[in-house]
């Protein structure tokens, strides 16, 4: 679907993001790209989608160099940015008009979505609010049954009951011929959505695994005391009232497990700070 | 085929409130003037003269913003990942800034003739109401002069949809400065041209030498020198004898080579 490979990427000739980066994505999943601000998410979505050009290395899109951008592979990605301005139009035409374009879109599911993120009427999608506007790409993104769905911080402006719609509707309109890619630094809106899990850090990809994989490497634990976790090999901890959790390989013992769930800020710290030791344990391929 | 027209339609959608508007506000003011100066007599109701002029403006003001989106930091992306080609994103801009465009300001001018007609057939108890319908429709030549103010507006849209492709920021403003430093140049390359070879000409002419004398004829002063015909007919290539057979084809090439460029740059821009 899509594939980067060596891009060598930066603003300038001094500045470079990407060195030699390689990056896939494979139909059926929700990748969550993580990392922090300026970690480079944006720019690896804008690489992979052709909207920027590698200096160096391949990026194809569904077999094609992406940077063609030709018609019938634009046709399968649907693509809400972070920041966006809407026209000056109303609802209806601007849905008909972009539909036309996408052979998969689903005008009962563009309803049904706009009625779940409660966008009702056919107002000038200028007039509404940013959180509005972006509830509407995203229903339409999600609606054009495109193969790869790009959202870049897609939970920014979603009041807190739609960002919980959006996981239900995202997590709904996912299959085994789709792939959608999350990319994200507020990890907690994506939890329990995202699989597998990206992590990019100092422009480069300093982790990769599924959520079976992680699962099986490490464990959520809760310890006495922040040097009880380190002395249990913890890789990530976060200190609570009189207590710490921490992420520690399933290998080590010690502490109370916490149940299976993972804690996706414990778990980007951990791969931000011991990236090799958490490939190690689960057993990632980067 | 299909995706182009879906993109004319999308063009449409974008850009028909803007036409609308511009073309009813120019044609309005210009029935406004018209009905203000009834008093004059029926011959203020022919508002065609000014049709070519409004044409070209509001061309030129629709052409200027029609690539907008990609300006927009915020609308670049969604038009950059739009399925279509840039062909048919350019060719769709191209239809709804020339065909669309002539059209609403056609339309918007003929029912400014038919209300301003109607009106001044009211003011004047009926008396003048054919001879107001005859002016306002520029003696049934309206059409005509319609369709040759079309011709004219392709080569000033063909510049100035290239500007919009080529300046981000105000790109009206900007070509129309590229057009006077185009032209302002090259007046300034034909003056300095034309001293160097026939500068020795016009010298002697100045310190008094007698005649001058260039390619076997004589002429009289420094005026006649330059404007008289002989020398040019003699001096010009043949296809510069008749300029009036090469204005379809300057023209053409003109319309064509910009919108061409326009292409290519929006290429280069997408990029």
């Amino acid at each position: 679907m899509l594939d980067m490979t060596g891009v060598r990427f930066g603003y300038g000739k001094r500045s470079v993001l990407f060195e030699t980066l390689d990056f896939a994505v494979r139909p059926g999943g929700i990748v969550g790209l993580l990392g922090k601000n300026g970690a480079g998410k944006t720019s690896l979505l804008k690489l992979g989608t052709g909207l920027l050009f590698p200096d160096a290395g391949d990026v194809t899109l569904f077999d094609a160099p992406a940077w063609r951008r030709r018609p019938e592979v634009l046709s399968r990605i649907a693509y809400v940015p972070e920041q966006f301005d809407v026209p000056s139009i109303r609802l209806k035409p601007y849905v008909e008009r972009l539909a036309a374009y996408y052979p998969r879109f689903d005008r009962a599911q563009m309803e049904r979505y706009l009625q779940r993120f409660e966008v009702a009427g056919n107002g000038k999608l200028s007039e509404l609010s940013f959180g509005q506007q972006k509830k509407v790409l995203l229903s339409f993104a999600l609606a054009t049954g495109a193969e790869l769905v790009v959202l870049d911080e897609p939970t920014n402006g979603l009041d807190i009951p739609s960002k919980q719609v959006f996981r239900q509707l995202t997590a709904e309109a996912a299959g085994d011929e789709r792939a959608f890619i999350v990319s994200t630094h507020q990890v907690r809106d994506v939890e329990s959505l995202i699989d597998p899990i990206v992590v990019l850090d100092d422009g480069a990809v300093v982790f990769q695994a599924s959520l079976g994989d992680i699962q099986s490497g490490i464990t959520l634990r809760r310890f006495e005391s922040e040097v009880a976790a380190e002395r249990a090999g913890a890789l990530a901890i976060q200190t609570q009232l009189g207590s710490s959790v921490a992420l520690v390989p399933r290998d080590q013992s010690g502490g109370e497990e916490l149940g299976s769930e993972i804690d996706l800020e414990l778990l980007f710290q951990a791969a931000v700070t011991h990236p090799d030791e958490m490939m190690r344990v689960c057993g990632g391929e980067l | 085929m299909r995706r182009f027209m879906h993109s004319i339609q999308h063009e449409l959608t974008l850009q028909y409130r803007n036409i609308l508007i511009a073309s009813g506000a120019v044609a309005g003011s210009m029935m406004l003037f018209a009905m203000l100066t009834w008093i004059g007599g029926v011959e203020a109701f022919d508002l065609w003269p000014g049709y070519q002029l409004a044409m070209i403006l509001i061309g030129v003001l629709v052409t200027s913003g029609a690539f907008g989106e990609l300006r927009s930091p915020g609308q670049r992306i969604a038009y950059l990942l739009r399925p279509s080609t840039v062909w048919e994103k350019a060719g769709s801009k191209i239809l709804v800034t020339t065909v669309f465009v002539w059209l609403s300001v056609t339309v918007a001018f003929f029912l400014a003739a038919l209300v301003s007609a109607g009106l001044y057939g009211i003011l004047s108890g009926g008396s003048e109401t054919a001879r107001a319908f005859e002016i306002s429709f520029a003696g049934g030549e309206w059409w005509r002069i319609a369709g040759e103010a079309f011709i004219s507006y392709l080569p000033a849209h063909a510049v100035f949809f290239f500007g919009s492709v080529y300046f981000r920021k105000h790109p009206a403003g900007r070509t129309l400065l590229a057009i006077v430093g185009w032209l302002g140049s090259y007046v300034v390359l034909t003056v300095v041209a034309v001293r160097i070879v026939f500068g020795r000409y016009i010298q002697e002419a100045r310190s008094g030498g007698g005649r001058i004398r260039a390619l076997g004829h004589e002429f009289g002063s420094e005026e006649a020198f330059v404007f008289d015909g002989r020398l040019w007919n003699e001096v010009m290539p043949w296809y510069l004898q008749n300029p009036e057979a090469l204005e379809p084809i300057l023209t053409t090439a003109i319309v064509v080579i910009f919108w061409l460029l326009a292409v290519l740059r929006l290429r280069e821009t997408e990029a």
